[in-house]
């Protein structure tokens, strides 16, 4: 706001620490971020950002510590309160009502007209025309927001948060879901607030919008800010290192193969589950072999990954075949124990049973295997699986490594690991990762990788990487292939151009 | 949930229990109006409940009809099922409990042969009533929770029609609507006219069986993982359906034991036998917090308050509703506690983002 001295802070987290029974969060973290700047968050998935962000925007409270807003002390007690003080938080996973237009979305939670009785829709329609305009987010008013792209989306959650009267703007990995292009106008976007005086705050991991968008970083590692300060003179190399503690790389050169096919699809179509459905899609992949699947999400990624693992029936007619079996024809648990191996792209919903402790979570698959490994008959001996579970979490790096945690306790990149540990500890002859590094922070995605490419490279594994993240598919993949509107379209070998599938990705 | 971050509004934090105390004063004021104090209620209900070997005797069948239909609830619930037909399941049994006891038993059966398939004809009769609920959902879509409250009512009507018709299971002898009694062979062995039998020692067993069910086996895994995400039990290959099927029919199978055991003791069919004793097992399952050992003192609990306010109506002249007002207002409490069902997953969604990503 340009009324008040530029010398407070717009956001200021004086000593915050918050812990999760003996899991400690943030301890005594701090963050200072100036008015009318765009001010980068960056840390590894655990390092407490998103504990931190929950806080200043209400949902959470510290265990000590102070915020304030503008100067002014800031204890909220709900978002409620932090929306009421000019904070607004745009999600990561959207909170919208879909069957709702864009105005009545951006009404919801207000109060409507004085009495609360009637819902003036031409008021806010205007409202979002005018915001809209202001901002440059144009979207139209009346739309439903379940016909809306998922980056028109987003820009329904930043006028939501912008019509409430946010002057502080957090956004928790706001790139996650977009395409290329989307990116783009979204930078484009903040950029536009910003000079327009607002404040925002990126959550992310990705280094290069840290530079292409923030004037100041403040790094986060396991619950402590162990960098402040103006990015000038940094090397994305320089922030890596803040954020991991220590250099690590992943080797992606690896030859490509020439393996026997091993997964073979003709003629799948599934009906629609999610998004446009898949239509008449054949592929083949081979031993060894890493075949990326690039796309925006919705375009046939959930039928595609649902017909291979088993969730979702496809149409008649449509062939799959695991070395020459067919796969159609098993259930979801002889699909597994023929050698697929399933990471799913979300992995809270479809993964992982959070209530479940890591052990648990570790034998959902083989706890029904023939003969039963961890017991006599229909027992499980509690003793035999945490034997099998500990040196499993230590070998595959799950922080912290104790069998009897709840493994919702766990951050998601730990929870991802977890989810590797159980489906790759099997050998499987095919592994079918979507988006397996989504939200993971470097170093995280870092190791997911290694471990698909040693499956890949070691294990003769055939891997079918689906994901919406174009730099992870051109990065590990042997063969690159595209999904647009429902259809698969084969793109090319390694090395193919990424102007060109980012343009086929959104049908450009 | 190891981050149990219960975002109750600081002002919600307080209101629950000032509402509570507020109706418990309140609840002593009915009493006064009634004319007694609230001292001597209280003394009529405990030596109701528990004064002497006929309370007890009567507190520990009640307990035992509790405890089977409390371990049905606890199981299907566990499994993300609202099944609230343990009413039905439980008169199902006994009437199927009655049919084969008056009609096909032979007399001289040993005594614990004819109570043995007594218990296995309710056991199935419930599993089978219950299978109807499931095979609804299943294959119909129709919500259990209906499924089960409306079989609930075929099954109350069912057993007024069958004592009340002659040919049926009616009495021949009397001019009542009530069931012929048992041949011998079906005679639970009691304890001198205290209301006290045998099936009571059933319930330490069964609890635990079904303790080590839940948390020691490979079906109490994937009963577990079906209630508390179906999604991602089903991706890891557990068939969802097919395991809820089978709870549905365990556990309309305890609710039918229970029912073959409630009409063992009482000799004959009648049109009361426990009733509404199912809908209260949902209490008993939820007070237990859904864990098989801990329905047996929330079944006890729950039996006490039962027998003391029958008791304190007799004798002190307070109607045994102000007891159920007591046993609404520990479940509100509980449930405001924040105890969670499985299957609302929105509740789990948000506190494990709020701890998740920390």
């Amino acid at each position: 706001m340009p009324d008040l001295a530029s010398s407070i802070p717009a956001l200021a987290c004086r000593g915050v620490s918050k812990s999760f029974g003996s899991n400690r969060a943030l301890d005594a973290a701090e963050l200072s971020v100036a008015a009318g700047s765009i001010h980068a968050l960056v840390g590894e998935n655990g390092a407490g950002k998103s504990t931190l962000m929950n806080i200043v925007s209400g949902l959470l409270r510290p265990d000590a510590g102070s915020v304030e807003v503008f100067g002014a002390a800031a204890r909220f007690a709900s978002p409620l309160d932090a929306v009421a003080a000019g904070v607004g938080m745009v999600h990561q996973h959207f909170l919208l009502a879909e069957a709702f237009t864009v105005a009545e979305n951006v009404a919801l939670g207000r109060r409507a007209s004085s009495l609360g009785l009637r819902f003036d829709s031409k008021r806010y329609e205007a409202e979002v025309e005018k915001l809209s305009e202001e901002t440059g987010l144009s979207v139209d008013p009346r739309a439903r927001v379940e016909d809306l792209s998922v980056g028109l989306r987003q820009r329904v959650e930043i006028l939501k948060a912008l019509a409430r009267g946010a002057r502080i703007l957090l956004l928790d990995e706001p790139t996650a879901v977009l395409a290329p292009p989307e990116v783009q106008a979204l930078f484009t976007t903040l950029e536009r607030l910003r000079a327009a005086g607002r404040t925002i705050v990126l959550i992310t991991h990705k280094l290069d919008e840290v530079f292409a968008l923030a004037s100041d970083v403040t790094v986060l590692r396991r619950g402590k800010t162990v960098f402040a300060g103006p990015l000038t003179g940094f090397t994305a190399e320089d922030l890596a290192r803040k954020m991991v503690g220590e250099a690590r790389e992943i080797n992606a050169e690896r030859p490509v193969s020439g393996g026997e096919i091993i997964l073979e699809a003709k003629a799948l179509s599934v009906p629609a589950a999610s998004g446009t459905g898949l239509h008449d899609a054949a592929f083949a992949l081979c031993t060894g072999e890493i075949l990326g699947i690039a796309g925006v999400e919705g375009n046939g990624q959930d039928e595609l990954a649902g017909a291979i693992a088993g969730t979702l029936r496809p149409a008649p007619g449509a062939q799959l075949r695991l070395a020459g079996a067919d796969l159609l024809a098993m259930n979801i648990r002889r699909r597994a124990e023929a050698g697929i191996a399933y990471i799913p792209s979300d992995r809270q919903r479809e993964g992982l049973v959070l209530e479940f402790s890591l052990a648990e979570n570790l034998i959902l698959r083989e706890a029904f295997a023939r003969p039963n490994p961890f017991g006599r008959g229909p027992l499980i001996d509690r003793h035999r699986v945490s034997a099998m579970a500990g040196p499993k979490l230590a070998d595959y790096e799950v922080r912290p490594p104790d069998p009897v945690l709840p493994a919702g306790s766990l951050s998601g990149g730990n929870q991802q690991k977890v989810v590797i540990a159980r489906e790759l500890s099997r050998h499987p002859k095919v592994i079918l990762a979507c988006n397996p590094t989504r939200g993971l922070d470097v170093a995280a995605a870092a190791s997911v990788h290694a471990r698909l490419l040693d499956a890949a490279r070691k294990d003769r594994a055939a891997v079918l990487l689906i994901s919406s993240d174009l730099d992870e598919v051109l990065r590990l993949s042997d063969r690159v292939a595209v999904l647009y509107n429902g259809r698969l379209k084969e793109a090319g070998v390694r090395g193919v151009g990424k102007e060109e599938i980012g343009r086929a990705m959104v049908g450009a | 949930m190891s981050s149990p971050e219960r975002r109750t509004d600081s002002a919600g934090a307080f209101l629950w229990p000032i509402l509570i105390l507020g109706v418990a004063v309140l609840l002593a004021l009915i009493v006064m109006a009634c004319g007694v104090e609230p001292r001597a209620a209280f003394a009529a209900l405990a030596s109701g409940a528990a004064g002497s070997s006929i309370a007890w005797g009567q507190t520990l069948a009640s307990m035992a009809v509790l405890c089977f239909s409390g371990l049905a609830i606890a199981l299907s619930f566990r499994a993300g099922i609202f099944n609230i037909g343990a009413e039905g399941q439980f008169v199902v049994g006994a009437i199927a409990a009655a049919a084969v006891g008056t009609k096909l038993l032979p007399e001289a059966l040993p005594w614990p042969l004819g109570v043995s398939v007594l218990l296995a004809v309710g056991a199935a009769a419930g599993a089978g009533w219950s299978a109807v609920a499931g095979a609804m959902k299943r294959w119909r879509g129709v919500s259990e929770v209906i499924a089960t409250l409306m079989l609930n009512l075929i099954a109350l009507i069912l057993l007024h029609f069958t004592v009340s018709y002659p040919y049926l299971l009616r009495d021949p002898g009397t001019i009542e609507s009530k069931g012929s009694s048992l041949p011998a062979c079906a005679a639970l062995p009691g304890w001198g006219g205290t209301g006290f039998h045998a099936g009571v020692f059933l319930t330490l067993p069964a609890a635990l069986v079904l303790w080590a069910i839940v948390y020691h086996t490979r079906a109490g895994l994937s009963l577990r993982a079906a209630g508390l995400n179906p999604v991602a039990a089903q991706a890891c290959g557990i068939p969802v359906e097919r395991v809820r099927m089978r709870v549905f029919a365990l556990s309309g199978a305890l609710a039918g034991l229970g029912g073959a055991l409630a009409l063992m003791a009482a000799g004959r069919l009648t049109k009361s036998l426990y009733p509404d004793y199912g809908y209260m097992a949902i209490a008993v399952a939820l007070a237990a917090n859904l864990h098989p050992l801990l329905v047996l003192p929330s079944a006890l609990i729950f039996a006490l308050l039962e027998t003391g306010s029958k008791a304190m109506e007799r004798s002190a002249g307070i109607p045994s509703e102000v007891v159920y007002l007591i046993e609404g207002l520990v479940i509100l409490a509980l449930l405001s506690r924040g105890l969670r069902l499985p299957g609302s997953r929105a509740a789990a969604g948000t506190a494990a983002e709020a701890g998740g990503e920390a």
